[in-house]
């Protein structure tokens, strides 16, 4: 479980985060979302550690962030970073073993090495386990990174745009996984993410950030509304539920929003079925 | 957290890793016997004829004949220095080597990146061309060139304790401080008459003729010492660190403190020997990479491996360019390159996926 409780983050004087407010429990899924530039990476480098928040608490599993040790906190925090960096070819066996880092002296334990052979199994990666990293796919070294955070055993993962990779098939591949994980070991995931639709469907609550503040917070359906969209995205969306799926269909920008063509708004909204007009 | 079974899991963990393991085993071997192979190569091949038959009898304790003792001379006090101090020169600087690419996650990173040789080269040539050292007597150049190299890195370090110890910040500093050191090399060499100029070309081009065993005993230390700390406390820092800053603070290790302490004996280790050997290089920028190419990445056996390579390496050119054009030495920077780099382009291009 991870508390936030009124964090702010400022890179030299300018501020990212303010007043962010947060409660992520055992068995769920919150997404972070929020444009480029809202703070929801730098949120997520707050928890473990990798950015001291200026204001603010943290808690991990009740214990205040601070108090702890990386080492401590590495035990009990994965992460997976938007990109897999490889900077020398390490092999994928190599690269999930370093999940075993903040468990274990210089000799590997046998346990060690099952656990390892158990991630890569779970991760459908027992075949390329003495590939080099460099020769992998970007969807491939996705499942890398994740099987390293599963033999890291935490109990909380943090993924920075997991799937904004990856190819349709293996973002929901990526995703099924983390909220499998996230239930049946009651885990707590906490997601940066672009895509809407995936957040949407596969989060059990969802913060939104505003110019690094907390715009709203809640299940999907509260907080994916058109006109929560328009204002923290500036795009004009249709919002639906069909078959107990919930979708987010972008439509344009927003007028007075400053992207696209603004003499093209107008045409595009009159000509889409439904929509109407007087929200706006 | 235990992975559920429903996952269809075949637990051959270990068994798996142990088949891996043997490889390592394996080639850690075929290293050993090369460098013993090198080794007696090294102490019998020269000017004066020695065989296997003559270092037996040394070993034995028993002389015959009339020129036993000069070859006795010889041997113990010329060409085993010599050997000792080529295999630990190369094992210290294709070790540094390693762990300065690993921390600033640059393939190119070598004891030139840091500032390293050119500020001990400035040292050395302050030394022999105008005479100032900060210890006079057979010190001088030795002495001058050691405090240099380490100026440079504390001068990396103060930079690094105002921006951040970030790889790039690292390199810039480094190179910039390279720039500077090898523009007061020109100018001390531009000052100086021809024939002191001489003397600092010869130093600059770098040898292993300064071996003796009081040399060997004061290097050894400065060596091993950074060398058995690195390799024991840093191989898991190391690989984690190649996964990046954020994944390895995520995984509990300080990027920034490691990268310090590491960067700090790596340099205490090239300074000492380049202060006794000059400025060599190659061994320490393409050890690590043939090293890598037939061990792998993982630190835990990369580092030894890497310095048993760089022992080759150094002996073996040394011991070429001391016999090849007999009774005129070849200056060892310039075998190693010569040797070294086809042997290594020869792995590179034979690799799958060694660089992307």
């Amino acid at each position: 479980m991870i508390q936030v409780h009124n964090v702010g983050f400022a890179y030299h004087q300018r501020e990212v985060l303010q007043d962010i407010t947060l409660t992520a429990r055992e068995g769920e899924v919150l997404s972070l979302l929020g444009p480029n530039g809202s703070g929801k990476t730098t949120l997520l480098r707050c928890f473990n550690k990798i950015l001291q928040p200026q204001r603010g608490r943290i808690q991990i599993q009740g214990q205040p962030l601070t108090a702890l040790p990386l080492r401590e906190v590495a035990k009990i925090i994965g992460y997976v970073p938007q990109q897999e960096t490889a900077t020398f070819p390490f092999t994928v066996f190599e690269t999930v073993l370093m999940g075993r880092r903040p468990h274990m002296g210089w000799r590997l334990r046998p346990q060690d090495l099952n656990i390892v052979q158990e991630s890569l199994h779970f991760m459908h990666l027992g075949s390329l386990s003495q590939r080099r990293l460099t020769e992998l796919s970007g969807g491939e070294r996705q499942r890398v990174a994740i099987a390293r955070v599963l033999a890291q055993e935490p109990q909380v993962m943090l993924l920075d745009e997991p799937t904004s990779s990856l190819d349709l098939r293996h973002q929901l591949e990526v995703m099924e996984t983390v909220a499998n994980l996230v239930k049946k070991r009651g885990m707590t995931a906490v997601l940066a993410m672009h895509d809407l639709n995936l957040a949407a469907r596969f989060s059990d609550q969802i913060v939104m950030l505003h110019q690094g503040r907390t715009f709203c917070a809640g299940v999907p359906d509260a907080v994916l509304t058109r006109e929560n969209i328009r204002t923290v995205y500036g795009v004009e969306t249709e919002v639906y539920r069909r078959n107990g799926y919930f979708f987010v269909h972008p439509l344009c920008c927003a007028k007075g929003k400053t992207c696209g063509h603004p003499g093209q708004h107008h045409a595009m909204v009159n000509k889409e079925p439904g929509h109407d007009q007087s929200t706006r | 957290m235990s992975i559920p079974k429903d996952a269809a899991v075949v637990v051959s963990g270990p068994a798996a890793y142990r088949e891996v393991w043997r490889g390592k085993v394996w080639r850690f071997l075929v290293l050993a016997a090369v460098a013993g192979l090198i080794t007696l190569l090294a102490v019998t091949m020269g000017s004066a004829d020695i065989g296997l038959g003559d270092i037996l009898a040394m070993l034995l304790g028993r002389r015959q004949g009339a020129g036993a003792a000069a070859k006795m001379h010889i041997l113990w006090n010329i060409r085993l220095p010599r050997v000792i101090f080529g295999l630990v020169g190369g094992f210290g600087l294709a070790l540094a080597g390693t762990v300065m690419q690993a921390v600033l996650r640059n393939a190119l990173a070598s004891s030139y990146t840091l500032g390293v040789s050119s500020a001990a080269g400035f040292g050395a040539a302050l030394a022999i061309g105008l005479g100032w050292g900060l210890w006079g007597g057979k010190f001088l150049i030795i002495g001058n060139a050691f405090f240099f190299g380490l100026l440079s890195m504390a001068l990396v370090y103060g930079i690094a304790t105002i921006k951040g110890a970030r790889a790039g910040t690292l390199i810039l500093a480094g190179i910039a401080i390279s720039y500077l050191f090898s523009a007061l090399i020109a100018l001390v060499k531009y000052l100086v008459q021809h024939d002191v100029l001489a003397g600092i070309v010869f130093w600059l081009l770098g040898g292993l003729h300064l071996a003796s065993w009081e040399n060997v005993t004061l290097l050894l230390p400065i060596v091993f010492l950074p060398s058995l700390w690195l390799m024991l406390q840093f191989p898991w820092d190391l690989n984690v660190l190649s996964a990046g800053d954020e994944v390895a603070t995520s995984l509990g290790v300080h990027p920034e403190r490691t990268r310090i302490m590491v960067l700090i004996l790596a340099a205490l280790i090239t300074s000492g020997i380049v202060a006794f050997a000059g400025v060599i290089g190659f061994v320490c920028l393409v050890g690590p990479h043939i090293a890598r190419l037939i061990i792998g990445s993982d630190h835990r056996y990369l580092l030894p491996f890497a310095g048993f390579t760089g022992a080759i390496l150094l002996l073996g050119a040394d011991t070429v360019g001391r016999t090849i054009i007999q009774p005129t030495e070849l200056p060892v920077g310039i075998v190693t390159a010569l040797l070294g780099v086809p042997f290594f382009l020869h792995l590179l291009l034979r690799s799958r996926g060694y660089w992307e």
